[in-house]
């Protein structure tokens, strides 16, 4: 490559300032749109990853008993881990340094009743200690605050491990009117009987917070309790807010009349580890011989939510991205093919100089690639102002399928500014250089003449 | 065969002298055939042309309009292709060679001077002079300058190797277009009307500077022209008319 020949391509910038500035302007632009929808779609990932890995409790690796993703709604006894397994999971995630926080979980239906109505209920049970430190998580804390977490009162770390405590939903709370969580200070709870017909009944319940719980046990027998509301918690998925609730893990498995768990649930300190520690977690449960799956925590049928979310907002935002780069590609090919055409006289006195097709198209291409990468440089600085800009404005970002406000706060990084830039700047290139590939085929007598094709 | 040809006495600056140049060609194009297409319309531009030009020749091309001029200076230049014939250029079998090839016999073999001079505005008199160096693997970068240079001081423009072509008048330019042709110590220059964008005097003194040029640098020349004014400058006359060479 002979440095001159890409000096003097260079300088042929200053030819046609007004079409190169516009080239630049819409190569600057793209770049900053595509920023803008990278760092959008980044952001939504990052939410809906934080909600389904630590809001919904589903950890970055999840075991199960062998069919056990498909088949524990319908037989939970036979296809639950049990103790043992229980035990053994807990000696072999203690032997993986990746590993930050594991746990088992149980889920199950039931009924929650206020004394008038009762309402059916979907649980989560997992140990609140392990809850605290997952909602603690600064990933959690920084990507699904708008999402899932308390609305009202307290969590169930906040109590004694012997009191009988739920959290539901804001949903189901409004459903059997416990909009007024249980004050641990003061502890009151009403052993008066309801009155159902008294007008007074909705303020008495909403002050009251005692429910009662039915569920269905594992052996077959039907099960139940007391428990105090502790708090409300929001949920973004419509269809879980008027049924979910959360309770100790040890207070759901004595619902259930087992000492089992549905599933357990890892958690990494790296998620980029999850292939590696799911080959030596499979290892290692294949030579203790345990009956059991291992999910990565994006399998769709265990992450139904996140799966279609993430899909929809790839598929929108691929779209947008694709208008995007066609409108660039479109107009740096314009652009490109007017200079060009203008220029075919010189292209057939330099082709009758002696240089080869090869080195036109290496002198238009390094042209646009001068132009590319100012442009890149500037489309960097708007793009950056523009993300920063809407970022603080806190503009609402109303999700299909999710209830929970969320702001719009794109995401900036190295690696989405790099991507966007090798995208936009491969489109450029692509665009200039199918635009003189075009001209340069011609014939040297046409070009001379201005009479190419 | 030995062909007397006239050429400019390089010891004499004012007035033309004639020479004898050596008789091997340099260029031998046979039974040239090239048709161009209009529209629906066939328009024949070479009809079986043949001609010889030997090394060291200072030779016009004439003819109307349409006659083939360019058409035959553009397949001398390797910058188009008949549809029948053979082209062979200092022994070279121009149409057996692919078009990085050409490129190459272009660069190294031929020098070319246009009617617009076609130099490149944003560089300056001694890049576009350099610009044929740039790409020719024989001249090594410590050579490039000098060849500028005496290539400029042989047209008379080496005040102006800083300027721009657009900072230069139409006689200026062509001069700087004629050295570039020349910088790279082509065996055959071809120009096409190089005298028609220039009023008289400029014709003219682009005309002297080419035979002088002929003589001391022995480069063979064709150029093709309307100015009968000029016809009798040169060694030798090519008439073409209706696709063929009539004398």
């Amino acid at each position: 490559m002979n440095f001159q020949l890409l000096m003097i391509a260079a300088r042929n910038l200053s030819r046609n300032r007004r079409r190169n500035i516009a080239t630049g302007s819409a190569l600057g632009l793209g770049f900053a749109g595509l920023l803008a929808i990278t760092g959008f779609h980044e952001q939504i990932e990052h939410n809906l990853r934080a909600y389904t890995v630590y809001g919904m409790r589903t950890g970055h690796i999840v075991v199960y008993k062998h069919d056990g993703l498909e088949k524990f709604e319908t037989n939970p006894k036979e296809f639950s881990l049990d103790e043992k397994d229980l035990q053994a999971l807990k000696r072999i995630t203690a032997e993986i340094p990746e590993i930050e926080y594991d746990g088992a979980q149980i889920v199950g239906p039931g009924l929650v009743s206020n004394g008038c109505q009762s309402m059916p209920f979907y649980a989560t049970g997992i140990d609140p200690e392990l809850d605290r430190r997952l909602q603690q998580h600064p990933y959690n804390l920084r990507w699904n605050a708008g999402l899932s977490g308390l609305k009202k009162g307290r969590e169930l770390w906040a109590y004694s491990a012997d009191e009988q405590v739920i959290m539901l939903s804001s949903g189901l709370a409004a459903l059997v009117g416990k909009n007024v969580p249980r004050d641990p200070e003061s502890n009151a709870i009403s052993t008066d009987p309801i009155d159902c017909a008294a007008a007074d009944v909705k303020d008495k319940l909403a002050a009251d917070s005692l429910v009662q719980l039915a569920g269905y046990g594992w052996n077959g027998m039907m099960t139940g309790g007391d428990a105090a509301v502790t708090g409300v918690f929001a949920t973004p998925n419509p269809y879980l807010d008027s049924a979910a609730a959360r309770l100790p893990l040890s207070q759901l498995q004595k619902l259930y009349g087992t000492r089992g768990a549905t599933s357990y649930s890892i958690w990494l300190k790296d998620e980029d580890k999850i292939s590696e520690v799911i080959a030596t977690l499979n290892s290692k449960l294949a030579t203790a011989g345990l009956n059991v799956d291992v999910y990565p925590w994006n399998y769709p049928e265990l992450s139904a939510h996140y799966d279609g979310m993430s899909k929809f907002a790839l598929t929108i935002n691929v779209f947008i991205a694709t208008i995007i780069a066609f409108v660039v590609a479109l107009s740096v090919s314009n652009s490109a093919t007017m200079t060009i055409i203008e220029r075919a006289r010189e292209i057939g006195m330099m082709r009758s100089l002696g240089f080869t097709r090869r080195w036109i198209r290496v002198l238009f291409v390094v042209e646009i690639a001068c132009i590319a990468l100012i442009a890149l440089a500037s489309g960097a600085a708007f793009g950056f102002f523009l993300i920063s800009g809407l970022n603080a404005v806190g503009l609402p970002l109303d999700l299909p399928g999710v209830i929970a406000g969320l702001k719009v706060k794109m995401v900036i990084n190295p690696e989405t500014i790099s991507r966007s830039g090798v995208a936009i700047f491969l489109l450029a290139i692509a665009s200039g250089l199918y635009a003189v590939w075009r001209v340069a085929k011609n014939n040297i007598a046409y070009l001379l003449t201005g009479t190419h094709r | 065969m030995v062909m007397h040809v006239k050429h400019l006495n390089e010891s004499d600056n004012r007035e033309p002298q004639l020479v004898t140049a050596t008789a091997d060609a340099i260029v031998r194009l046979s039974s040239l055939v090239k048709s161009y297409k209009l529209g629906q319309t066939i328009v024949p531009a070479l009809r079986g042309l043949s001609l010889e030009l030997n090394r060291g020749e200072f030779t016009a091309v004439i003819g109307a309009s349409g006659s083939g001029k360019s058409t035959l200076l553009n397949m001398i230049g390797c910058i188009d292709e008949p549809e029948s014939g053979s082209i062979v250029i200092d022994g070279i079998d121009v149409l057996s060679l692919d078009d990085n090839e050409r490129s190459r016999l272009r660069n190294q073999k031929i020098g070319f001077i246009f009617q617009s001079f076609n130099l490149v505005p944003v560089l300056t008199v001694a890049e576009n002079v350099e610009l044929p160096l740039l790409i020719n693997p024989q001249v090594p970068a410590s050579e490039r300058r000098d060849r500028v240079h005496q290539a400029l001081e042989d047209v008379g423009c080496s005040r102006f190797v800083r300027n721009l072509p657009d900072q230069l008048s139409g006689g200026q330019r062509q001069r700087v277009a004629i050295a570039r042709a020349l910088a790279g110590n082509p065996d055959l220059v071809l120009a096409d009307e190089p005298t028609a964008n220039l009023d008289s005097e400029n014709s003219h003194r682009i005309i002297d500077l080419m035979l002088d040029l002929n003589a001391r640098r022995r480069v063979t020349f064709l150029f093709s022209t309307h100015d009968e004014k000029l016809m009798g400058r040169v060694s030798r006359i090519v008439h073409i008319a209706d696709g063929v060479i009539k004398s």
